[in-house]
Formats: C-alpha cells, sequence, structure tokens
C-alpha cells in the first residue's frame, strides 16, 4: 500500500496541481492569463523538489505497473525545464497574437504528467495510456493558434500521423501481448528469454512496435511529419514540442528496450543504429538548405534526435545516462534559440523567421544576439559549451561498447552540421541588415533566454555537477 | 453453428469496411463504418467479450460515430478529395500488402505461448464477463485507468479550447 | 474457430484500413480509417485474450476505445478549426508550409 503511494507520488502530486491549475484559470481575469503559467511554475518546482528520490532508490508499484527511480526523476527534471523556460519564452508570444490563454499552460502541464507515466511505466498499458495523454496535448498545442492556417495545417498533420503510427504501435503491441501474454516488461522479457525469438509472432510485434515509437521521436525514416509540424505551430509550443516528448519517448524507449527486450538486444540494435545513421544525415542534409531559421531548427531537431538514438544503440549504462543529460542540454539550448526567434518581428515584406530577418542584428541587439551566439555554438557542438559536452558523453558511450562506426558518423555529421549554425551568426555579424527588424523583448522571455544561455554555459564548463545527476540512473 | 457465424460476421467486416474507403461521400463512409463496428461487435461477443461487445456499440457506433456524422453535416464540404494521383494510389496499396503478407507469414506460426490465464470458459459461465471484467479492471490495471482519465480531461479542454468562438 | 481465423480476419481489416489512411485525401475518411485500424487491433487483442484465458486484452481494448473517443474529439475539433480560416477538408490542400 504504502510503496503503490510512493510509487506514484510525484504524478499524482502534478495531477492535483493541475487540476488547482484549471481553478485558477477560471478565477484569472481576461488580462492576467499568464498567471496561470508562472503558477504552474511554481507547482512544478514543488512537484520536483517533492520528489528528489536518494542515490539508489528505486521503488515499485501497483504490482510491478510503475516505478520511481532516479531515471524517472532525471527526466522529470527534462521535463521540468522544458515547462518552465516555454512559459517564460510564451507569455508574450501568445499575448502579441492575443492567443493568451490558461488552457496552453495547463494543456502542457497535463502533458507533463503523460510523459512521466510513459518514462516511469514498467508495463505496456501505462506506457500507452502515458503516450497518448501526451500526444494529444500535443495536437491541441500544435493547433493552438486557430486563427492561422499555418498553425491548424501543423495540428491536423500531426494529428494524422500521431494516430496513424499510435495504430501501427498497437498493431505490434496486440502481437506482442499474444505471445507472452502479458503487459509487464518483465514477464515479456522471461517469456522472450524462454522462448526464443524464433516466432514470427514476436518478430513482427517488435518491428511494428519500434516503428511506432519512431514517430514519435521523429527518426528517419518516419520523420515526415516533423518539419511541417514544427514550422507551423506557435513558436514557443515548437520549442517545448522538439524538446519534452522527445526526451519521453527516448525514457519510454530506453526502458521498453533495456528491460522487456533484453533478450533481443542484437536485434534492436541493428534497427536503432540503422535509423539513426538516417536520422543524423538525412536531417543535416535537409537543414543545409533552408532558408528560415524556425525550419531549418526543425531539420536540426531531427538530427539530434539521431545523436540521442547513438546513446541507445549503445546499451550501456553510460548510454542511457547521457541520452538523459542530452536531452536536458538540448532543452536548454534549443527552447532559448526558439525563444529569441519568437521575438524577432520583421516589418519588411518577408516571414519573421527568415534569416534574413537577423542580418545586423548584432550590432542593433548585443545581448540578443549574443545569446543567440551561444544557442547555435552549443547547438553545432562547439567546446566549452554543454552540446559539446552533450556530444561526447554520447560519442564515448558508443565508444565504449565499440561501435566506433556510429560514433564517427556522428563526429561527421556534427561537423557538418556546424555550417549551418555558423550562417545564422555570420548573418547576425558579419552582414548589413536589409530589412527593420525589432526584437521585440519583455522581462519574461528575456529572463527565458538568459536562463537558458547561463545554464548552456555552466554544463558546458562544469558537467561534472549535472552528471553526477544522472550517475545513479539504474534503468 | 459458430463456423457460420464467424463467416457472415467476417464477411460483413470485410465488405462494409472495403465500401468505407472508397465511398466519395464521406455520410456514406460512416454508415458503412457503422456496419463494420456491428460486425465487429459480434465478433466480440463470440470471443467471449460480452462487455466489449457492449461497450463498443455504446461507444463508437454511439458517440464515435456520431461525431464523426455531425462534423460531415456541419460542414458539408465541398471537396470530395478522392484519389486523384495514380502513383498515390498504387504506393497505398502496395504498402499495405506488403503490411498483409508479412502478417499472413506470421499466421503460420502464429499461437499463443503465454501461460494460460485464470479465466477460462468455466469461470466465465460461474460469474459472467462483466464481474470478471471489472475485477481485472481495478486490480491489475488501476493506473492506465487513472491515466486515462487525465488524457480525457485534456481532450475535452482542447476540443472546447480549438472549436469554441472567441 | 481457431486464433488463425480471428488474426487473418483482423489483417485484413488493419490492411484495408491503411489503404484508406494512405490513399484517401478527405481527412474525415482517413480519421475514419484510422479508427478502422484500431478496431483490427481490438480484434486482435479480443481473440489472443480467449485464447490465453486472460482477460489483459480486453482491458486492453477499453482504452483504446476511450483513447479513440478522445482522439475523434480532438481530431474533429481540428477540422473544424481549419475549415473556419479555409473551406477544404482535402490533405492535399494542406501544403501552405512547401519547403
Amino acid at each position: 500500500m504504502v510503496e503503490n503511494l510512493v510509487s506514484i507520488m510525484p504524478e499524482l502530486l502534478m495531477t492535483i496541481f493541475g487540476l488547482i491549475l484549471i481553478v485558477i484559470d477560471v478565477i484569472a481575469g481576461k488580462n492576467s492569463k499568464s498567471g496561470v503559467g508562472y503558477f504552474g511554475i511554481f507547482f512544478i518546482i514543488v512537484a520536483l523538489l517533492a520528489s528528489i528520490p536518494v542515490g539508489g532508490f528505486k521503488i515499485f508499484g501497483f504490482g510491478g505497473t510503475l516505478v520511481w527511480d532516479m531515471y524517472s526523476f532525471a527526466f522529470f527534471f527534462v521535463f521540468a525545464i522544458a515547462y518552465i523556460l516555454s512559459t517564460l519564452g510564451s507569455v508574450d508570444y501568445l499575448r502579441e497574437r492575443g492567443i493568451l490563454k490558461g488552457e496552453f499552460y495547463t494543456i502542457m502541464f497535463f502533458s507533463i504528467i503523460g510523459m512521466m507515466f510513459m518514462v516511469s511505466a514498467t508495463d505496456l498499458s501505462v506506457l500507452y495510456a502515458g503516450m497518448e495523454t501526451m500526444a494529444i496535448s500535443m495536437y491541441i498545442l500544435a493547433g493552438f493558434e486557430k486563427g492561422n492556417l499555418k498553425s491548424n495545417e501543423s495540428g491536423l498533420k500531426y494529428f494524422i500521423i500521431g494516430a496513424f503510427s499510435s495504430a501501427i504501435f498497437l498493431f505490434g503491441l496486440s502481437y506482442i501481448y499474444g505471445y507472452t501474454g502479458s503487459t509487464k516488461y518483465v514477464d515479456i522479457a522471461n517469456m522472450i528469454q524462454a522462448n526464443g525469438l524464433n516466432n514470427f509472432n514476436i518478430k513482427l510485434g517488435m518491428v511494428m512496435m519500434l516503428a511506432g515509437l519512431a514517430f514519435k521521436i521523429s527518426a528517419v525514416p518516419f520523420h515526415m511529419w516533423a518539419p511541417d509540424v514544427y514550422t507551423g505551430a506557435p513558436t514557443p509550443a515548437t520549442g517545448f514540442m522538439t524538446v519534452a516528448p522527445k526526451a519521453a519517448a527516448m525514457g519510454a524507449i530506453v526502458r521498453f528496450v533495456w528491460i522487456a527486450l533484453e533478450p533481443a538486444a542484437a536485434q534492436w540494435q541493428l534497427f536503432f543504429s540503422i535509423l539513426a545513421v538516417l536520422t543524423m544525415t538525412y536531417g543535416n542534409l535537409v537543414a543545409l538548405a533552408q532558408n528560415n531559421v524556425k525550419r531549418m531548427l526543425a531539420y536540426s531537431a531531427i538530427s539530434h534526435a539521431g545523436y540521442m538514438l547513438i546513446g541507445v544503440v549503445s546499451a550501456n549504462e553510460l548510454g542511457y545516462q547521457s541520452i538523459a543529460l542530452y536531452t536536458m542540454i538540448y532543452g536548454f539550448m534549443n527552447i532559448g534559440a526558439f525563444t529569441i526567434i519568437s521575438l524577432l518581428k520583421n516589418n519588411g515584406v518577408i516571414e519573421n523567421e527568415r534569416i534574413e530577418s537577423f542580418a545586423g542584428l548584432g550590432k542593433k541587439y548585443p545581448v540578443v544576439s549574443l545569446a543567440m551566439l551561444i544557442f547555435m555554438f552549443s547547438l553545432a557542438g562547439i567546446p566549452p559549451l554543454a552540446g559539446f559536452m552533450g556530444k561526447f558523453y554520447i560519442f564515448t558511450a558508443a565508444v565504449k561498447s565499440g561501435i566506433i562506426w556510429l560514433a564517427i558518423i556522428g563526429v561527421i555529421n556534427s561537423v557538418i552540421a556546424c555550417y549551418y549554425y555558423m550562417r545564422v551568426t555570420i548573418f547576425m555579424y558579419f552582414k548589413e541588415s536589409e530589412y527593420d527588424v525589432d526584437v521585440n523583448m519583455k522581462p519574461a522571455s528575456f529572463i527565458a533566454s538568459m536562463i537558458a544561455a547561463l545554464f548552456v554555459i555552466i554544463i558546458g564548463v562544469f558537467p561534472s555537477f549535472f552528471m553526477d545527476l544522472v550517475k545513479y540512473m539504474i534503468v | 453453428m459458430e463456423q457460420l457465424g464467424f463467416y457472415i460476421l467476417a464477411f460483413l467486416a470485410i465488405i462494409s469496411s472495403i465500401f468505407m474507403i472508397t465511398r466519395e461521400n464521406p455520410v456514406h463512409s460512416a454508415l458503412w463504418m457503422l456496419l463494420t463496428f456491428f460486425s465487429v461487435a459480434g465478433i466480440f461477443v463470440q470471443l467471449n467479450a460480452e462487455f466489449i461487445a457492449a461497450i463498443q456499440v455504446l461507444v463508437y457506433a454511439g458517440a464515435i460515430l456520431v461525431l464523426y456524422l455531425f462534423v460531415v453535416m456541419l460542414l458539408n464540404p465541398k471537396s470530395k478529395g478522392f484519389i486523384r494521383i495514380p502513383f498515390r494510389y498504387v504506393l497505398g496499396i502496395v504498402a499495405s500488402f506488403v503490411i498483409f503478407v508479412q502478417v499472413l507469414l506470421t499466421l503460420q506460426s502464429a499461437n499463443v505461448i503465454g501461460k494460460a490465464g485464470v479465466y477460462t470458459q468455466e469461470a466465465y459461465k460461474q460469474y459472467g464477463n462483466v464481474k470478471l471484467f471489472g475485477y481485472e479492471l481495478f486490480s491489475n490495471y488501476l493506473v492506465p485507468f487513472e491515466v486515462v482519465s487525465i488524457m480525457l480531461l485534456v481532450a475535452m479542454i482542447g476540443a472546447i479550447v480549438l472549436a469554441k468562438k472567441d | 474457430m481457431t486464433l488463425q481465423h480471428y488474426l487473418a480476419l483482423s489483417a485484413i481489416i488493419f490492411s484495408i484500413g491503411m489503404t484508406g489512411v494512405l490513399v484517401r485525401r478527405n481527412l474525415i475518411v482517413m480519421f475514419m480509417s484510422v479508427e478502422l485500424m484500431l478496431n483490427a487491433v481490438n480484434i486482435n487483442l479480443a481473440a489472443f485474450s480467449k485464447y490465453l484465458n486472460a482477460l489483459g486484452g480486453q482491458v486492453f481494448i477499453v482504452f483504446i476505445m476511450a483513447v479513440a473517443a478522445a482522439e475523434a474529439a480532438v481530431g474533429l475539433a481540428l477540422i473544424i478549426a481549419l475549415f473556419k480560416n479555409r473551406p477544404t477538408v482535402n490533405a492535399d490542400e494542406l501544403n501552405t508550409m512547401n519547403g
């Protein structure tokens, strides 16, 4: 009884806070809806502090369907970062477009509950329910700016592909359930261990389930929704969508393949290594040709999923520790970059997010440009910034488990990626501005981008503290 | 008798789903989908899942389908949106066919290897499907049940936000 | 009736649903085809549930149905939001973001 309550306590706390947020939303006046978001930040920090596990703490609940441990906590930390930064960065953007509603923050808050369940699930039913909670929230966030055709399209495309992919996931799941007779990860692993992989059922089930999960992390060739969805969604929502759901799906994939499909390690390592190579290469090559910075970052989000997959393939402890660290770092730098993009206002004829908008920004707005420079350098993986440390640990994990060729492809890719990230900084500092561009900097988004930039530097210089945070993670 | 029932229901399900995806008018598609749902409900009854069959009729046929019909009639879409590009037509059919053959290959060796549970025919006769179902739902599957309730709340908020006028 | 009968039926319906999603361009019919795929999954789960003498599969069906209902609500709300800006339900006309 007690262990049940302890294992579900963080999610329970978050649910209670989420319901309180709905009430706050009703009470809040029409012009003070941003307060809902700020209350959400307060709540999420309280929940985070209340659920810190110590050292190698690990507690199973509800007959082994749910677990709370350092691993779940590290991912909860990533979601909290994503929520805090996107909320701070979103207030001004949403207000300017007249869509500042409390629901934006409540839905984001509830999506985090779904993600937490995904990562801490040790049963397929909890994984599925959490995944759908997350997915439905994301469809709503993508289509939130309903007066804008692009946002409508983005939401609908995400919805169709999301529903289609979860149907494929479920079809695979049904075969795995049929073969093993259980939805619990441990039982599945035992059945596969005892009966081997010669049965077609389990192979078909595995491939379809992993393909369904690969849709969620936008791995090539299951990526076709990602660029349009990320480009069309409201920019702060895009920042959140590129970080939190991806982290959650990564966490869930690692826990699932590590426990349930542990006897089939060779098979899924092959599957994910092919996906990793395709994802990194495709994302980077297409990003090279983009002139819209938001779309470029969408393709870069695809390629970053590829780097994270290297951590899955390496299948050792350092591998998943570095995935948690990488998603954390990626959260800071990517949401920071999206916050700054959301502030640009081009008074010329072209779209706000075109790369030409960045021309001459370095002289006009030195602080903002410096922050953007930090994010771009970090995304490119230039030392001593955080992005470099993240990639460094991922590649170390790959080398440690002997898949050096994958690490080499990763390094080559991050060199290619330098080009398009550098291009933004070159436009900022070395080009004369053609258009009249304003940076609509208000306190909240200023704080968000500064926090993000500060953490990118801190993690880059002192990575050991953050590595300690994930050191006690055991799947 | 059981065999005959299965073949009739399966035939109905397959035919109506083929008609569903080939009708140009979405209202006709929705009505053919209704027939599919009813036949699948019949198959659930054959599989000792009376409760699921009832839910299938209530939720799918009663709620989801009405929602679809409501939206189709509300919007009255002009664009038919049927196949025009042969390339996509071919690609779609080939992709599905590949999946279908894969699954058929699987079927050759399909059997259940997991250990047999306690819910046998006799248990159903003694306690009834609904009672056993409720026991299973609220003992082993309590957590996902609660998560689904959160998901329904999110969907409700989202649907209101997206569809209401400001 | 053997397990294979039910699995074959489910495979056929799944393939038809998948064809529908890939071939049709009417958004509403595409969603309906996804529902068809979910129905195929449900048949699978119920059949396995029967032949395993377990109820886990049947319980899972209820979750899938709840998710299908929630997805239908959100998806149709998204279609209505789109329709207010641009009166079309054709997926090929969703192309404002080329590149």
